[in-house]
């Protein structure tokens, strides 16, 4: 596998770094973050070629390092048959499930994109990828590591292998170390916040989340996906693991409240019972849009100073943690003016509103996104360091197997691979939850 | 019942609203302003729309038509009678008034769950479907089209979900049901919620604008690529723009 992607890839210290040089690839075809309607009617031109602005790179594939924002139409099908449809060849009818099954998504293949998990995500967009390469110049991918678990990289191989044998370019962008499957090790900036023990509890009763699995919910049938109850006594920090699309983030989502279902979760801390909060990819895409006095500022009933108290604390531990002051630290920890830009300090702010709270538990999904392993591995054990000061548990969910030596408690979700006729209507399918390291 | 004769028969049903036969069709009126030609209308509307998409997507319809309604009829009403009030109080006037915001909410009630409907029945994620379809490649018209249903789908299916979701885990509004407990310290009083909640209504305005907007060059590329329309002799070369070969293996 390293053999083979070897040869293409050009590691970044940072997010910045990485989408700078990302950019200067494929920059004409990305999401603008504002445009007025001058632009917006340029843009929508382009449907029709008229516009002499595309130029060289215009035959490039690209997955972005947040894959949903390379990903055109509504569906994996659809994705899949505008891809072959662009290659300007015959296929047979079938060819788009093979495609499908190839790459691990013939289940998916008629959900919405954002029901879509984030390593079904990256395998759709390398199976869109592996297929449209064929009419184009050459692919360029950021940083998939982050969504795809280890067992599933053999895609990226697969697309890799077919980038040489039909000599089309490829350039991999990654972040320093991400891909790294090694567990966290003396070598590694992670402080010691385990002096004392944090213990909590998770409890699910009877929960029912509705999904919208079809892009007309007024005439479809209704798609349920069940949580098997559970209580599972637990100590932070605690991982949660599973493979691409087996309901991690979902569960997530429950306990932190950000979907709507039906039955009840729970999570009691040393500081008593309440809901978790939850940091995942659509407030940190949302963030990305606002701005850093915005994100700091909280919300209603929020007290500012306390949150870039929090904020600060973060930003000290992280310093700590790597031993001084960080390479990747704009400025150095004392200016943080110049630091306020970048993609980690953005998530300390955002952990720091969240922790202001005073939540049951802090869940952060996929937490080593968009850092390098080193700053990754600094982050986490900066927000743990705070966080346990506060005796508030923390959960992580990721595919790195870099936090198993540190984890002092673990649950597996998996879900299963049926989908059922509800009793009460609609279709449902079980997601269950079992503890995988000892009880405290 | 195909999807077809559904849209049909909602968009038959709506002549009589658009053209005002309605309201004549049956003299006499319940109350001023609820004749009952459109009493009688609304009732026949209602039903067809229960057993054209069934009970579920009536009740969300009319949800929707009441959410749109009830503020503006009473707000419109609280404000012209605090007027006839000021400016001196009249039987006439006060009649005409009521016949008036009465009419109103009937008409709203009415007419927007028949919108709703009328759209609703249209399966417009199969239209893209079978315009990904074509043998013959898509023409500059479908594409517009694709990416009209690009955007509205993004929007209904994307944006707004997505937005939901953060502002329920940033816990602007209260979470209903399911999660046990709530933050602690958190207690707000009706002040402070009316500041986060028109404060967050800003932030969404803002971002759902920007969400529904900022994926526009990349689907204006990837709906570019699509080969032009045999027929029309459109973007011919658009499959191997780069001016390579066809391909020769399957992928």
């Amino acid at each position: 596998m390293m053999e083979t992607i070897q040869p293409y890839r050009s590691n970044f210290d940072n997010y910045e770094a990485r989408e700078a040089a990302f950019r200067e690839l494929v920059d004409f075809k990305l999401a603008r973050r504002s445009a007025g309607p001058a632009q917006f009617w340029k843009d929508f031109g382009r449907i029709t070629r008229r516009d002499p602005a595309v130029g060289r790179s215009e035959t490039a594939a690209y997955i972005t390092s947040n894959p949903r924002d390379c990903l055109a139409f509504g569906t994996p099908r659809q994705v899949l048959m505008a891809a072959l449809m662009a290659t300007g060849r015959k296929w047979p009818g079938d060819h788009i499930l093979e495609v499908a099954s190839r790459f691990g998504i013939a289940g998916q293949l008629d959900q919405p994109i954002r029901t879509l998990s984030g390593g079904e995500t990256v395998k759709l967009a390398l199976a869109k990828t592996r297929v449209s390469l064929e009419t184009l110049s050459h692919a360029v991918v950021s940083s998939p590591f982050a969504w795809l678990s280890a067992n599933n990289r053999y895609l990226l191989n697969d697309v890799a292998d077919h980038c040489r044998q039909s000599g089309k370019k490829l350039s991999l962008l990654s972040l320093e170390g991400e891909d790294n499957l090694a567990p966290i090790g003396p070598e590694d900036p992670f402080l010691n916040p385990l002096r004392q023990k944090v213990k909590f509890s998770l409890l699910m009763r009877a929960v029912k989340i509705p999904l919208t699995l079809t892009l007309n919910p007024l005439v479809a049938d209704r798609c349920y996906a069940a949580i098997e109850n559970a209580e599972l006594q637990l100590v932070s920090p605690c991982v949660i693991t599973g493979d691409n699309g087996q309901g991690k983030s979902l569960v997530a989502r429950a306990v932190a409240g950000a979907l709507a279902f039906r039955g009840s979760t729970s999570v009691n801390g040393p500081m008593g019972g309440g809901r978790g909060v939850l940091l995942f990819q659509d407030v940190l895409t949302q963030a990305l849009l606002r701005s850093f006095s915005t994100l700091i500022r909280g919300g209603p009933g929020m007290s500012r100073p306390a949150i870039v108290s929090t904020y600060e604390k973060i930003r000290e531990a992280y310093a700590a943690a790597c031993g001084g002051i960080p390479t990747d630290c704009p400025g150095g920890i004392n200016a943080p003016e110049a630091a306020r830009h970048n993609l980690r300090d953005i998530k300390a702010a955002l952990v720091a509103v969240r922790l202001a709270k005073a939540p049951g538990a802090l869940i952060l999904d996929e937490p080593d996104w968009g850092l390098s392993r080193q700053s990754a591995i600094a982050f986490v054990s900066a927000v743990l360091s705070v966080a346990h000061a506060q005796r508030t548990p923390v959960i992580l969910i990721s595919h790195k197997p870099w936090w198993q030596t540190v984890a002092c408690s673990g649950i597996l979700i998996s879900r299963s691979p049926a989908v059922h006729p509800a009793p009460q209507g609609g279709l449902v399918f079980t997601i269950s939850l079992r503890p995988e390291r000892g009880a405290p | 019942m195909n999807w077809k004769l559904k849209a049909g028969l909602l968009w038959l049903l709506a002549i009589p609203a658009f053209t005002g036969i309605a309201g004549h069709a049956i003299p006499g009126s319940l109350l001023p302003g609820a004749g009952y030609g459109w009493i009688g209308y609304a009732v026949v509307v209602h039903g067809a729309i229960a057993l054209v998409l069934g009970t579920r997507a009536y009740r969300l319809a009319s949800l929707v038509a009441l959410a749109i309604t009830l503020p503006v009829v009473l707000l419109g009403a609280v404000i012209s009678f605090a007027v006839l009030f000021v400016g001196g109080w009249s039987t006439v006037q006060q009649t005409v008034t009521v016949a008036h915001y009465v009419h109103l909410f009937l008409t709203m009630v009415t007419v927007i769950p028949l919108a709703l409907a009328m759209v609703a029945v249209i399966p417009l994620h199969r239209l893209e479907h079978h315009l990904l379809r074509r043998p013959k490649g898509v023409k500059t018209i479908e594409k517009i089209v694709l990416m009209v249903l690009r955007v509205f789908s993004h929007i209904v299916h994307f944006v707004l979900p997505n937005i939901m979701e953060v502002i329920r885990e940033e816990g602007v509004l209260p979470v209903k049901g399911g999660v046990s407990g709530s933050h602690r310290g958190l207690s707000l009083t009706l002040r402070q919620r009316m500041s986060g909640l028109l404060s967050m209504m800003v932030h969404v305005g803002v971002e759902a604008i920007c969400a529904s907007i900022r994926y526009i060059p990349l689907w204006a590329d990837e709906i570019s690529r699509l080969p032009g329309s045999i027929e029309s002799g459109q973007d011919k070369n658009t499959a191997g723009s780069s001016g390579e070969d066809q391909p020769k293996d399957d992928p």
